[in-house]
């Protein structure tokens, strides 16, 4: 198992980051039909038009979400380690965006074997425009 | 998340011109999530609300709590997700 040291982690510590590069409508479509999810918004561009959300597929807000949790287990080295994830969704991801995540560590506490650093973390589409905003709790191994 | 698509817009009356919105979720792994053990999930709606948007149109919103419970019955987890309707929006 691999991810960041506890004696490398402090206020102000950033998250490695990561760009998911063009968002693939096969993708959504393939999660519209994993999760059961009916909501035209994925895959009808004539629902999409009509709710006034614009002219693109509109990504599954846990998918953009899953990008930040990616980048929050590649920085622990463990699924386990993320003790909570809070998102607040400001703004749709389409596809054919391309997806910065990130995050900053905002805390850092003493724990059993460990620290557990709370941070702030966000999904940004490369036009600038912010779509997810949240923090999240990782427990670090000492 | 916790409840199907269609569960939800029915729950929540959903009509043609309505709009689903994910609004939020917040998702807390508060114990040990062991392989080869058997887990219960319970759920509930915590919160139901409504607001007037500026352009006029209403937003309802749904927070739906759906805890995962180990065999011993103590809370291992929970994910809380606000969902919203954008009525009328056809």
């Amino acid at each position: 198992m691999s991810g960041a040291l506890t004696g490398d982690v402090a206020v102000g510590t950033e998250l490695p980051g990561r760009t998911v590069h063009g968002v693939a409508v096969d993708h959504i479509a393939v999660m519209a039909l994993v999760l059961q999810d009916s909501n035209p918004i994925h895959w009808d561009l004539d629902a999409v038009r009509s709710a006034g959300l614009g002219d693109r597929e509109i990504n599954q807000g846990g998918s953009t979400l899953a990008y930040i949790q990616a980048d929050l287990v590649d920085w622990a080295g463990s699924r386990s380690a993320v003790r909570s994830l809070t998102a607040r969704f400001s703004a749709n991801v389409f596809a054919g965006d391309d997806v910065l995540v990130g995050g900053t560590v905002t805390a850092v506490t003493a724990t059993d074997g460990g620290v557990l650093a709370s941070c702030e973390v966000w999904a940004d589409r490369t036009d600038g425009v912010r779509a997810i905003t949240g923090t999240a709790e990782v427990f670090l191994r000492g | 998340m916790g409840i199907a698509v269609d569960e939800l817009c029915e729950l929540a009356e959903q009509k043609a011109g309505d709009t689903l919105l994910f609004g939020g979720v917040s998702i807390a792994q508060t114990g040990d999530l062991p392989v080869d053990t058997d887990y219960r999930t319970t759920a509930a709606i915590t919160d139901v609300g409504t607001r007037t948007m500026r352009d006029g149109s209403t937003l309802d919103s749904v927070v739906v709590l759906v805890s995962i419970l180990g065999p011993d019955d103590s809370e291992r987890g929970s994910v809380t997700s606000t969902y919203l309707f954008k009525r009328g929006t056809a």
